[in-house]
């Protein structure tokens, strides 16, 4: 499996412009909630979803490592006040994401908390979780 | 000379013919305007649409960008016949969702035996974590997913003799053709024959209800549920207008492969205008609906190469690749290409 995905990903890598295919969301974990703290390395704004890479550790413990998210598409984004203006690398960060099922260190977007502390994305309160422990 | 000669020679002119032939092959007059017809282009005039938009004129007006409505209480979808979906506990407002959540199925597809419990395999594989729906790979849409399962809106495009339709997110395009033709049943002389994703749709006028038939669909997936249907499905499409810009489209789909009886599907779709960017979900472009004049308004085009983001395991499961791997075969790629320049 994993030449095929190198396969895959060299295929990838080489095309410009293009149009990434949409996915289905079983390969996340939707009972799971991983909290990441950490910063920004970079904001991909592209259809149809946008990826938010960060440096962070689980719950703020640990080793830091680079973790891919995957959000939604960037207008919807942009609807909730994300954008590559708002998310900056080095940004100060606090992320919740669904895990990849699979162990590696991705997931989808559950909330994003920027350095003013404000949440984006699902209400951290609907998570029962208390957004003043989620400041950055 | 041989006759094994002879017949090698025949052979290989034959060969040559053949692997010489796609590459003149181009149909059309031979040669180029006359040079007295490029001089007097400029005081040439040229025929109006006059007669063609005469013909439009008596169609129900359903060209525009068009997208398909869901019920209220549909959870994250779409999903092919939203009416009838089992949708489970769906995650809180704002989460980041890529279609529907595992465990989401359609009721009410008449299938046999044998296609249920396949059906319910990929439900029950979905819910592992496990999806195979082929569109991630890059699979177009074709027909009948483009119209039923599209999160983004399509065009539809009238003329007297063929309707076109294209959805640039499903990277699938549709041509019904109302000019009284018949399915084919034999190879054209430009080669198209057999079946496509989109199939073969004739239509025709019953009143203000264009009525279409569609054969030749490639087997596929009617959405991102993954409900399969065989390379016999067929079907028929009612389309109306119920308003000035709410379409119906009633599909009677018949599959004697997949199904024990016809099984039908009734969509509404919402005439809008496109005045944000491209590739947004209805729920956000719902809102610059307007019901006067006419929105005709048609979205940039998005016809780039699509690339996997994910890849196929030995079961055929997708595997999503991540950024920071992607990262990785390119520096590799770069490193690589520079120790090659160095040497």
């Amino acid at each position: 499996m994993k030449k095929l995905i190198v396969r895959v990903a060299a295929m990838a890598a080489c095309v410009v412009g293009s149009a990434h295919a949409h996915h289905s969301f079983a390969m996340f974990d939707g009972q799971k909630l991983v909290i990441l703290r950490g910063s920004i390395v970079s904001f991909s704004s592209m259809n149809p979803h946008a990826w938010i890479s960060v440096d962070a550790k689980v719950d703020g413990k640990g080793k830091s490592e680079r973790w891919d998210i995957e959000s939604t598409a960037p207008a919807i984004l942009a609807g909730m006040g994300i954008s590559p203006k708002t998310l900056k690398a080095g940004d100060k960060v606090t992320i919740g994401i669904r895990p990849l099922r699979d162990g590696r260190n991705g997931g989808s977007m559950v909330f994003v908390v920027t350095p003013d502390g404000l949440p984006h994305g699902a209400k951290p309160e609907d998570l029962g979780l208390d957004v003043a422990t989620l400041k950055p | 000379m041989d006759a094994h000669l002879v017949s090698k020679k025949i052979l290989l002119v034959a060969l040559a013919t053949l692997i010489a032939a796609p590459s003149f092959a181009q149909m059309g007059p031979r040669g180029l305007p006359s040079p007295e017809m490029i001089a007097n282009a400029d005081k040439y005039q040229p025929p109006k649409l006059t007669e063609y938009a005469a013909k439009l004129a008596a169609q129900p007006d359903m060209t525009g960008l068009w997208v398909a409505m869901q019920p209220v209480d549909a959870g994250a979808g779409p999903t092919f016949d939203p009416v009838n979906t089992y949708w489970p506990k769906q995650p809180v407002a704002g989460e980041s969702l890529f279609g529907p959540i595992p465990g989401t199925y359609l009721k009410g597809i008449p299938y046999n035996a044998e296609w249920q419990a396949k059906y319910d395999s990929y439900v029950k594989e979905a819910l592992a974590g496990k999806s195979r729906d082929p569109f991630a790979a890059c699979r177009p849409y074709g027909m009948p997913r483009m119209s039923g399962d599209s999160p983004v809106p399509f065009d539809i495009i009238q003329s007297p003799e063929v309707m076109f339709w294209y959805n640039d997110y499903g990277r699938s395009e549709r041509r019904i053709f109302m000019d009284g033709r018949a399915h084919p049943t034999e190879p054209t002389i430009t080669g198209e024959f057999g079946p496509t994703y989109s199939g073969h749709s004739t239509g025709h006028w019953e009143g203000n209800t264009l009525v279409v038939d569609t054969v030749d669909i490639i087997e596929g997936n009617y959405d991102e549920t993954s409900a399969p249907y065989s390379d016999k499905l067929t079907m028929v499409e009612r389309m109306r207008l119920i308003d000035t810009n709410t379409l119906e489209i009633k599909m009677t789909l018949t599959d004697p492969v997949a199904f024990t009886r016809p099984w039908v599907v009734t969509r509404y779709y919402a005439r809008i205008r496109m005045t944000i960017a491209a590739e947004i979900p209805a729920s956000q472009v719902a809102a610059t609906a307007s019901p006067q004049p006419i929105p005709r308004e048609f979205k940039n085009l998005n016809d780039r190469l699509c690339v996997p983001n994910i890849a196929i395991d030995e079961d055929g499961f997708q595997v999503i690749i991540l950024p920071q791997e992607l990262e990785k075969q390119n520096a590799d790629k770069a490193k690589a290409a520079s120790r090659k320049k160095t040497r």
